[in-house]
């Protein structure tokens, strides 16, 4: 119990990277652009988490900077690849052909 | 004739040595940790791998993408709060001040900069024409009249 008390750390982190298998699943099937965009964005919120544990594991203090630039730079990205599919609206089709399956299945 | 290379003294005085802690000496420093802090921060970071699960279960298994992006900005903000205190409370009870001090600042950005990131995402999905799906039918209609001035107002 004590050796799982003083590892949790590691285990936490090995959750982590499974999370983030999950959301990268997500991001490439996901059926609109915005869904491939949201897995982008946490799959970013969780490489912050994970440089934050790895930072406190092995007591390297300066990968917080990183952590912060990676915060800060992934913001930037969404915000601006979101302001270019709104002004461009491409994601128009593919919202539509998802609202009428959607409703086709609930009707069926 | 001897061709050997004296070896060199290369140890560097640590510069940086109060400023930057050594690898060493945290991993010494968690060794002699209080067992209940040691528990009490990896209850609460249990807590906030609960959460992360869940998200990730349940962003499978919502249909709509508001939905999903309604899960995602909270989800996402309790594990790193979560995290952040976990790791606060062992670091602090370290007494490795620095350490909690730069956690807290990463909470502080996290908190301002990813539920703007999420209404980001979702506002720029509603003006470029993403239909709301429910039982509410007339925000459709809303929707496609609001449309261009939506779009007109993100530029």
């Amino acid at each position: 119990m004590e050796n799982f008390m003083q590892d949790f750390l590691q285990y936490a982190l090995y959750a982590k990277l499974i999370i983030v298998g999950i959301y990268i699943i997500h991001t490439l099937r996901g059926p609109t652009i915005w869904d491939r965009m949201m897995g982008l964005n946490l799959i970013a919120t969780k490489t912050i988490m994970i440089f934050i544990v790895f930072s406190s594991l092995e007591g390297i203090t300066f990968l917080l900077d990183l952590a912060i630039m990676f915060a800060l730079f992934g913001f930037l990205g969404t915000v601006f690849l979101c302001l270019f599919l709104a002004k461009h609206k491409l994601g128009r089709v593919r919202s539509t052909a998802k609202s009428t399956s959607v409703k086709e299945g609930s009707d069926a | 004739m001897n061709f050997a290379i004296e070896p060199i003294d290369i140890s560097i005085e640590p510069i940086y040595a109060d400023i930057v802690p050594i690898a060493g000496e945290i991993v010494s420093a968690s060794l002699s940790l209080h067992p209940a802090v040691l528990v009490i921060s990896n209850i609460i970071i249990g807590i906030g791998l609960f959460f992360m699960i869940m998200g990730a279960i349940g962003i499978f298994r919502f249909d709509d993408f508001y939905k999903r992006i309604l899960l995602a900005a909270k989800v996402d903000t309790v594990g790193m709060i979560t995290l952040v205190i976990g790791l606060g409370v062992r670091h602090g009870a370290m007494g490795d001040v620095f350490f909690t001090l730069k956690l807290v600042f990463i909470v502080v950005i996290i908190l301002i900069l990813n539920p703007l990131v999420a209404h980001v995402m979702a506002r720029s999905a509603y003006a470029s024409g993403y239909k709301l799906t429910g039982t509410i039918q007339e925000a459709d209609d809303v929707g496609a009249e609001d449309e261009t001035d939506l779009s007109k107002s993100i530029m």
